[in-house]
């Protein structure tokens, strides 16, 4: 799995979750229905003017930094 | 030491943005709400605890906060919906008498109209929009597209540089094509579509800051006090320990208030540039600009079941925009288990504002999506559409919840054959569903307050978005310790009390209850140990009730409230409560049904009668539940008839930036509105703030559908479109 961007948040970053079960039985691409923001913008666009997501996101892009680092 | 005893749970993890499902090991400790029957608050229609200071204007919402000095924010914003900013000159704004700070370094390109470009703080707002005129920008026109269906076009302009179009990513289970091909089965194809949607918070998106020094307090109108803190630190480059955010009443976020957001951090260096304090609410303009909306979805649809009602494949390719960001995609095939299922998903890219979470994300799209084909599929199998559900619906809840409804709505009255109605002005009835978790989680700390003169507080850094948090919050504790609600006082939104999470994904309630509840009974407990000692009683005797504590079985001598507090000593009572996850469940089930009125001649839709039915486990207050299900199904009607975002292809300007030509029903488009709240005895609590707007627009659908004859397949539901349908224009 990836490392995630320090700077990438979703609502699901904040609020309290646990045994979330649910008996859709949809196939749904979860992670396509998420909002993403940066926090260097406070927008779902980069410092670099490209999306902000979790696919987006990745290392290798210069204004990504891994969660744990300075 | 004896070992505590553990329990093994499973619950949703979030690593490095993924979610999945894992089993964890908790605490078990004995704790639960007790029979609903023997309790005096819990479950009752309980009137807000802060009722009447809204209705006075005693309730300060951010919106209403006035410190001495307080200048006001203001953003200039981008009149292109794609620019580079080759230079902006803010120096006649600078020099106008009562500017106290600007700031111009916001971005250097624009990729929607509305996007921030400069802001400024002045004495007064009409000296801040005064400013703004005064600040030059020379924009660099860029090519730009805002609708999905322009950008979906080989030759649109790329909004990102890469394709607009994105995803698809195929999901199969089972053997679609063979069940399609299948001799024994019936098969609707058709194209649904919902368009997106704005939030319309009553109050909007905005913040008053005041710096103390080097700490920063912010009144924040936010589904997420410590969101709000932590993000404010982050960007500001400030201890999270520097900054307090309050937010004791808001009006209204609908998944569009996490996070500090551009105005938030705009505000905060606003008011250190400016040293002195600022308040940036935003105009309704920029609410529908730019704070996000509910992405709209196309999807073309095929469905089979077999002759005898079962469904037994589902295909589907849609298409969504979340504008300059993502997230328009949808749960697709619907509540309604298929074995044999694919679908595409595309999420498309326009030069529009960004798009965010709108209660229930993605449901309501889905439902009306889901919904339609299967009362279309119905009507092709010659099925009643109630049958046809309450034969692929394996939810227990629901299928009594469909019955329920079904009487009280009188479904017998449909039309037997859709379209048969007689009369210019045609009647039917329609049906829809609902899905949601409503689970809660770890993490909020709640501390109890019993001080010896007998008042009791409980304090928590929650937020209560207009649906009740804090009556509850109160309820809790006066309902274990056997008091009048009115003696409980409850303090919530800021970040000073204990930790506490952001108010979304219908999470609050699972969450927060069973806190409250666990350092309520700590309280009590402690009470209790006190009390027993000076009653010569067994602890387990003591009851609480009415006021009083009664040792029971025996001497049944008694205290009063004041008199029990009195021996706790000066320091009194102060403890803390842990989520205990025995006390919250998930998986809430709910049904509705409409009764429209066709007017074939004008096409106009009357919405006469909605039954609304819910279930949330364990209700806490039923006054509260049954406000969410009337505003669920307001949305929902809004959503149905009335709400579109409309743009210009032209200018790449939204057409509907108000509430003026940007629909919403008022009081005299309601209908009669049945809130049900159905009692599911699960014994726990559960969320139900996002459920009660998911099948609204469905059932309003299938309703026209029933009374008409004809399949309205994209919202809203006007009347050219009623009109057309029958061929009229």
């Amino acid at each position: 799995m990836n490392a995630r961007c320090k700077y990438l948040r979703t609502k699901m970053d904040y609020v309290a979750r646990a045994a979330v079960a649910s008996d859709a039985p949809g196939l749904a691409d979860v992670s396509s229905q998420k909002h993403f923001w940066c926090l260097r913008t406070m927008k779902p666009l980069g410092p670099d003017g490209a999306p902000a997501d979790d696919a987006s996101c990745a290392t290798g892009r210069e204004c990504f930094v891994a969660e744990g680092e300075a | 030491m004896p070992q505590q005893k553990t329990k093994r749970i499973k619950t949703t993890i979030t690593v490095n943005g993924e979610t999945r499902e894992v089993e964890i090991e908790v605490p078990d400790i004995e704790a639960a709400w007790g029979d609903p029957r023997n309790m005096r608050w819990l479950g009752k229609r309980i009137p807000r605890v802060e009722g009447a200071d809204k209705v006075t204007g005693r309730a300060k919402y951010t919106y209403d906060i006035q410190l001495p000095g307080m200048l006001y924010g203001k953003i200039l914003r981008s009149p292109y919906p794609h620019a580079r900013i080759r230079s902006i000159d803010a120096s006649r704004a600078q020099r106008l008498p009562g500017v106290k700070a600007v700031i111009t370094d916001l971005t250097r390109e624009v990729k929607y109209v509305g996007e921030e470009v400069a802001a400024v703080a002045a004495v007064s707002e009409q000296v801040a929009r005064d400013a703004l005129k005064l600040i030059r920008v020379e924009y660099e026109p860029l090519p730009f597209v805002v609708t999905p269906e322009t950008a979906r076009e080989p030759s649109a302009p790329r909004v990102h540089g890469g394709q607009n179009v994105s995803g698809g990513n195929p999901r199969e289970r089972g053997d679609v094509d063979s069940a399609f091909r299948r001799s024994d089965v019936v098969v609707h194809e058709a194209t649904y579509s919902v368009p997106a949607r704005s939030h319309c918070c009553l109050e909007p998106h905005g913040l008053v800051c005041q710096w103390q020094g080097d700490k920063l307090v912010a009144w924040a109108s936010t589904q997420g006090i410590f969101s709000v803190r932590d993000e404010l630190a982050g960007a500001l480059g400030i201890p999270a320990s520097n900054v307090r955010v309050i937010c004791e009443h808001m009006g209204g976020g609908f998944g569009s208030k996490f996070g500090a957001r551009s105005e938030g951090v705009i505000c905060a260096r606003l008011a250190k540039h400016a040293g002195a304090p600022v308040k940036l609410m935003l105009e309704r303009e920029e609410e529908q600009l730019a704070t996000g909306y509910g992405p709209g979805v196309t999807a073309k649809v095929k469905i089979a079941a077999t002759r005898d009602g079962q469904l037994i494949a589902w295909e589907s390719e849609s298409y969504g925009s979340g504008g300059v960001g993502g997230g328009s995609g949808i749960p697709l095939p619907y509540i309604y288990p298929v074995p044999n299922v694919r679908t595409r998903h595309y999420d498309i890219a326009t030069n529009t504002g960004a798009s965010a979470a709108l209660r229930a994300p993605g449901h309501p799209q889905a439902s009306f999506i889901m919904e339609s084909a299967m009362d279309d599929l119905a009507h092709k199998l010659g099925m009643d559409p109630l049958e046809f559900r309450l034969k692929n619906d394996p939810n227990p809840v629901r299928q009594a919840e469909y019955r329920l409804g079904a009487e009280r709505i009188g479904w017998h009255r449909r039309n037997r054959v859709a379209g048969q109605a007689p009369g210019v002005v045609k009647r039917g009835l329609g049906v829809a569903s609902a899905i949601w978790g409503g689970g809660g989680g770890a993490g909020s700390r709640p501390t109890v307050r019993i001080d010896p003169d007998g008042s009791v507080e409980v304090r928590l850094g929650t937020q209560d978005l207009g649906t009740g948090t804090r009556t509850y919050v109160a309820a809790i504790v006066a309902e274990e310790l056997g008091l009048d609600i009115r003696q409980v006082k409850a303090l919530i939104g800021d970040t000073d009390y204990g930790y506490s999470g952001a108010s979304g994904g219908s999470t609050t309630t699972a969450s927060v209850a069973p806190a409250v509840k666990m350092a309520a009974m700590a309280a009590k407990e402690r009470l209790v140990a006190v009390v027993s000692q000076h009653l010569q009683a067994n602890p387990a005797d003591i009851v609480l009730a009415d006021g009083k504590l009664t040792a029971r079985g025996g001497s049944e001598k008694s205290l009063t409230w004041q008199q029990a507090c009195a021996l706790l000593g000066k320091e009194g009572i102060e403890v803390q409560g842990e989520w205990n996850a025995n006390l919250q469940g998930s998986g809430v089930a709910g049904c509705q049904f409409a009764e429209v009125e066709v007017d074939t001649e004008t096409g106009k839709v009357r919405v006469v009668k909605i039954v609304a039915i819910q279930d949330c486990g364990l209700v806490l207050n039923r006054l509260a539940v049954e406000s969410q299900i009337y505003g669920g199904v307001t949305q929902g009607l809004a959503m149905a008839l009335y709400e579109q975002r409309l743009f210009d292809e032209q200018t790449g300007r939204m057409l509907n930036a108000n509430l003026e030509e940007y629909k919403l029903p008022g009081s005299l488009d309601m209908p009669d509105v049945e809130a049900i709240v159905y009692d599911n005895p699960t014994g726990k609590v559960s969320g139900m703030g996002e459920p009660p707007v998911i099948p609204t627009a469905a059932a309003i659908g299938n309703a026209v559908f029933n009374a008409i004859g004809k399949r309205i397949h994209s919202l809203p539901i006007t009347p050219a479109k009623v009109l057309q349908a029958l061929g009229k224009v």
